[in-house]
């Protein structure tokens, strides 16, 4: 290659390297710029240092050394090749192709080697000029841009920061208000609250960091009193009487669930305290019962409880820990756990043997008609006193005869939901009655008559369960709307336990179904609605015994279980009951008893289908192709005048 | 290291090129670039079909080149009834030494300047009869390959305003010509100066403008102009750039059914070499390229149906992709002027 030309081409090639870096330092520049505005502009409204806390010379050094750095690179992706800047010098010296053809190293003749010489020496005009202007209009205003964003008044931004302090310590204010409004509250901690308050909007003006942080940290302890005050209000009434808790709680369950209700929670811990005390509640019962706990409460929650529980059967609640939903869910377990642990309510699941829905209904009818009597005793004023000695003897001789029954039937008519057809009188005699016949009777027995299917059991469970909660909720207001006396809360209680009886046979026959460990209810309506369903340990008796025909729980060591696994099973007549085979007999064949439902099933020839004939072609009539050529032919540009002409004349024609 | 052509061996060129130009001019008056044209077609060894009006002298101008070129020249007239074997010669049944025995007779199409007028009335079946004569330079007749004559050259004619009873030539045979080129009308002073000139239109006599041996020497001098890379790879984005899979601008994506095909690219080159050698370089330059492009890449277009109706012409694209192909395919930055 000729020298001047290589020299030529190197000098328009540093000339556009020159260019590119400059332009990719500008673009590199200007984006980094931006980036440094947009940071400082931050800041400045989200009250953080990030780039203030450098000094500014460090700052605009970085945007250089960003700037260069990029600029580099992509100076080095961006290179143009000699080829390619011989190609722009020949466009720009016009060689007439003589510059290309030497730059390929084709030896030119003396004529044209001299005419190419002649033309480089013009290389110096047309090398390529950079426009600064163009380039620097960019990186200038990004720099300008900065800097207005670095020397911007503060009082701009930080009117802005200050609004929305002042909103929230507003809100702030508000909320106090209304937790002074809480008598459960001391005045102490409203105070203190107000307090806390005034230094925020004190500070506000100053706009000081981090006031959002302690503004939300004294959201939340305004947010805790409130919960805590909240279940101070739910559980004012617990120390006057456990019947009165027991409606609250259940009024609590069908309403607005309180977060945390604090005298559930230790009236529960306190039963379990007095069964520790009395040797029910051993270490791995106790274990077990933390093991039922809900999953939400972490093992330091558990132990605070665990802890919480005095010897004395008395609860230290400052031992417990603060977290409001932990101990809402925590008192709700605890409370379901002592409720079952209590071990009252096998006797009274006896009661729901099986019994059809007339008989239920012939009795509702009979005691129907004892109610009316009772009724007409009662109320009757005017009755002569001679024939009250009668009465009364008569009503005591059938409450000694029906007591039995009533037992039973109380159970029947909870089962098919029938209880709500009676009086409210006879009602609450029927099952003071029966209820006191109930107790004697042979649990084992009423047990092994109740069904062996399961979802009979589920349906007779839930049943009994929503008539004992109509029971306590319409009886209750009834009676107290009335000025009569208030419902039996015995009744409530047998009844509520009859179906907890019923649902751990449910849960037996279901854990022998599935092969697990006895106890797992299934979910659903728990009696008296107060507890949601979830994990029980059903059929476990008190004190760690197992019933008849169960699997152990498969977590009580030392009680038929081997480790975490599942537990021994132990085959009784009962868990055999449905599993044992039987030889049932099947009948003869007879023609005639053939059924009549069957769908007869032939098979026929399928009928021709006849179309219309046609003989297809191009052009002809029916022919699938029809106009699809003519359609299809390219029309040469030649042809084009000649179609126009023949459409027009043929438009002419039609009109 | 390659050479090339030194300035006595272009100024050669230009002296035989320009006396077949002069001795053109003579005979079709007003028609310089036509001439040029089918002068570069004919220094590429490239067919070349004439498409014009009738009277414009296109019989004449090809009748004009095999004057001045010392060719053997041969007319066709193409007629709907015309077969393939009417060109390109057959067997016939003759008697020599008491035997009889079928002897190839070769038809017209054996010269060395062929001119097929009127093409496109000729059956579609005689037309293909020129294909494998243009391409392969032979002819092959029950089996028999015959060589054409070198050099052979097909300069064809038609019109395209008598379309009734003529038969378009497929795109096959499109390729094959190196230029499709429009003969333009003359203006007035060109029409007065020929009712001066020349008695009912006659035109002049000529002679010989290449002695025999000067058109082979033409030949050489056109290949040793040499074709830089880069004009080589403008001619290829430029042929690429008529596809409308990769279209060049917008027009083309929604104009162009079929572009181009390589065959165009390198007539686009050869062409480009013999109109750099006319224009007195050693070398191709981007003018060359711009210069013959539009007669070579134009005929090569499949427009869609559309297009066509719209009147968007194949010339038209062409031209518009001249200007918006870079010559340099890596442009400088905004910045940099």
């Amino acid at each position: 290659m000729l020298a001047p030309v290589t020299d030529a081409i190197q000098r328009f090639r540093r000339r556009l390297r020159l260019a590119t870096f400059v332009r990719a330092v500008s673009v590199a520049s200007f984006a980094a710029m931006v980036v440094v505005a947009g940071v400082l502009l931050f800041e400045r409204f989200a009250d953080t240092q990030i780039l203030t806390s450098l000094p500014w010379w460090g700052v605009w050094c970085g945007i250089a050394a960003v700037g260069l750095l990029a600029g580099f690179v992509l100076m080095r992706r961006t290179a143009f090749d000699d080829a390619t800047v011989a190609q722009h010098l020949e466009q720009r010296l016009a060689t007439n192709g003589l510059l290309l053809t030497a730059s390929q190293g084709v030896a030119l003749d003396a004529s044209y080697q001299s005419q190419l010489t002649k033309r480089l020496t013009h290389t110096d005009t047309v090398l390529p000029a950079i426009r600064w202007q163009h380039l620097l209009m960019r990186p200038m205003a990004a720099a300008v841009l900065v800097i207005v964003v670095q020397y911007l008044p503060s009082e701009i931004t930080q009117q802005s920061s200050n609004e929305a302090l002042e909103v929230a310590v507003e809100r702030l204010k508000d909320e106090v208000e209304q937790v002074a409004q809480l008598e459960s509250v001391p005045d102490e901690q409203v105070d203190e609250l107000r307090a806390a308050v005034t230094e925020l909007e004190e500070r506000v003006a100053t706009a000081d960091n981090g006031l959002w942080r302690e503004i939300d940290q004294l959201q939340e302890r305004i947010d805790r009193e409130e919960k805590l005050a909240a279940g101070d209000d739910g559980g004012a009434g617990g120390g006057n009487g456990e019947s009165e808790s027991d409606d609250e709680s259940a009024g609590d369950s069908n309403g607005s669930q309180q977060p945390f209700d604090r005298a559930q929670l230790a009236a529960a811990m306190s039963k379990l305290g007095k069964m520790d005390k009395q040797g029910k509640l051993d270490g791995a019962l106790l274990g077990k019962v933390m093991d039922a706990l809900p999953g939400t409460i972490d093992d330091a929650a558990k132990q605070a409880i665990a802890e919480a529980v005095q010897e004395d059967g008395s609860v230290a609640p400052e031992a417990l820990p603060e977290d409001p939903e932990a101990l809402a869910a925590l008192s709700e377990a605890l409370a379901e756990t002592a409720e079952q642990l209590g071990g009252e309510s096998e006797a009274l699941a006896e009661m729901a043997a099986g019994m059809s829905e007339e008989q239920v209904d012939a009795m509702a009818d009979e005691l129907a008609a004892l109610a009316e009597q009772f009724d007409a005793g009662a109320s009757d004023p005017d009755a002569p006193d001679a024939g009250a000695p009668d009465l009364g003897k008569q009503e005591e001789q059938l409450k000694a005869d029906i007591s039995e029954d009533l037992a039973k039937t109380a159970a029947e008519m909870a089962k098919a939901g029938a209880l709500d057809k009676l009086p409210e009188g006879l009602r609450e005699a029927m099952v003071e009655a029966g209820l006191s016949a109930l107790e004697n009777m042979d649990l084992q027995k009423l047990m092994s008559l109740l069904p062996e299917d399961l979802s009979q059991l589920t349906v007779m469970a839930e049943n009994l369960a929503k008539a004992a909660e109509g029971m306590s909720g319409e009886q209750g207001s009834e009676a107290g709307e009335a000025g009569g006396p208030q419902p039996s809360e015995a009744l409530k209680t047998k009844m509520g336990e009859l179906a907890k009886g019923l649902m751990e046979k449910v849960g037996r026959q279901a854990a022998q179904m599935q092969g697990q460990p006895g106890g797992q209810q299934p979910g659903g309506q728990q009696p008296g609605g107060q507890q949601p369903g979830g994990q029980q340990p059903g059929g476990q008796q008190p004190g760690g015994q197992l019933s008849g025909g169960q699997m152990s729980g498969g977590r009580q060591p030392g009680v038929g279980t081997e480790g975490g696994g599942h537990a021994a099973l132990r085959l009784t007549e009962d868990t055999q009951g449905g599993l044992g085979k039987v030889d049932v007999e099947l009948p003869g064949r007879d023609p005639d008893d053939l059924p009549k439902e069957w769908v007869p099933v032939t098979i026929d020839k399928a009928k021709p289908e006849v179309g219309e004939a046609h003989a297809p072609g191009v052009g002809r009539a029916g022919a699938t192709g029809r106009g699809t050529a003519t359609w299809q032919l390219r029309l040469m540009p030649r042809h084009r005048d000649v179609v126009r002409r023949f459409f027009a004349e043929k438009n002419k024609k039609n009109k | 290291m390659t050479t090339m052509l030194t300035t006595e061996q272009v100024a050669r060129g230009q002296q035989l090129l320009g006396g077949v130009r002069d001795g053109a001019n003579q005979v079709l008056l007003g028609q310089n670039d036509l001439i040029e044209l089918c002068l570069i077609a004919l220094c590429a060894r490239g067919h070349l079909l004439l498409e014009g009006q009738p009277g414009l002298g296109k019989t004449e101008l090809v009748k004009a080149f095999a004057t001045l070129t010392g060719l053997q020249f041969r007319r066709l007239q193409f007629t709907p009834d015309l077969l393939p074997s009417d060109i390109t010669g057959g067997p016939i049944l003759q008697e020599r030494d008491g035997e009889r025995q079928l002897e190839f007779r070769p038809g017209p199409l054996f010269a060395n300047l062929v001119l097929a007028d009127e093409i496109n009335r000729s059956s579609p079946k005689t037309q293909s009869a020129l294909l494998e004569g243009m391409q392969e330079r032979s002819v092959t007749v029950l089996g028999e390959t015959h060589a054409l004559p070198k050099p052979f050259f097909v300069l064809a004619t038609q019109n395209p305003i008598e379309l009734e009873g003529t038969y378009p030539l497929p795109e096959a045979q499109l390729d094959r010509f190196l230029f499709k080129v429009e003969v333009p009308g003359l203006d007035a002073d060109t029409m007065s100066a020929i009712l001066t000139s020349r008695r009912r239109g006659e035109p002049p006599t000529i002679g010989l403008a290449l002695q025999p041996g000067q058109l082979e020497e033409l030949f050489e001098l056109v290949d040793a102009v040499f074709l830089p890379d880069a004009i080589a790879n403008y001619i290829a984005r430029l042929v690429a750039a008529t596809h409308p899979a990769n279209p060049g601008n917008s027009q083309v994506a929604e104009a162009v059914r079929y572009g181009a095909s390589p065959r165009a690219a390198i007539a686009i080159g050869e062409a480009a070499r013999a109109a750099a050698l006319l224009q007195g370089r050693p070398n191709v330059d981007f003018d060359d390229v711009a210069r013959v492009a539009v007669a070579a890449l134009a005929h090569r277009l499949v427009l869609q149906h559309s297009a066509v109706v719209s009147g968007v012409t194949a010339r038209s694209l062409v031209e518009q992709l001249l200007q918006d192909v870079p010559a340099v395919a890596k442009p400088l930055p905004e910045e940099v002027q």
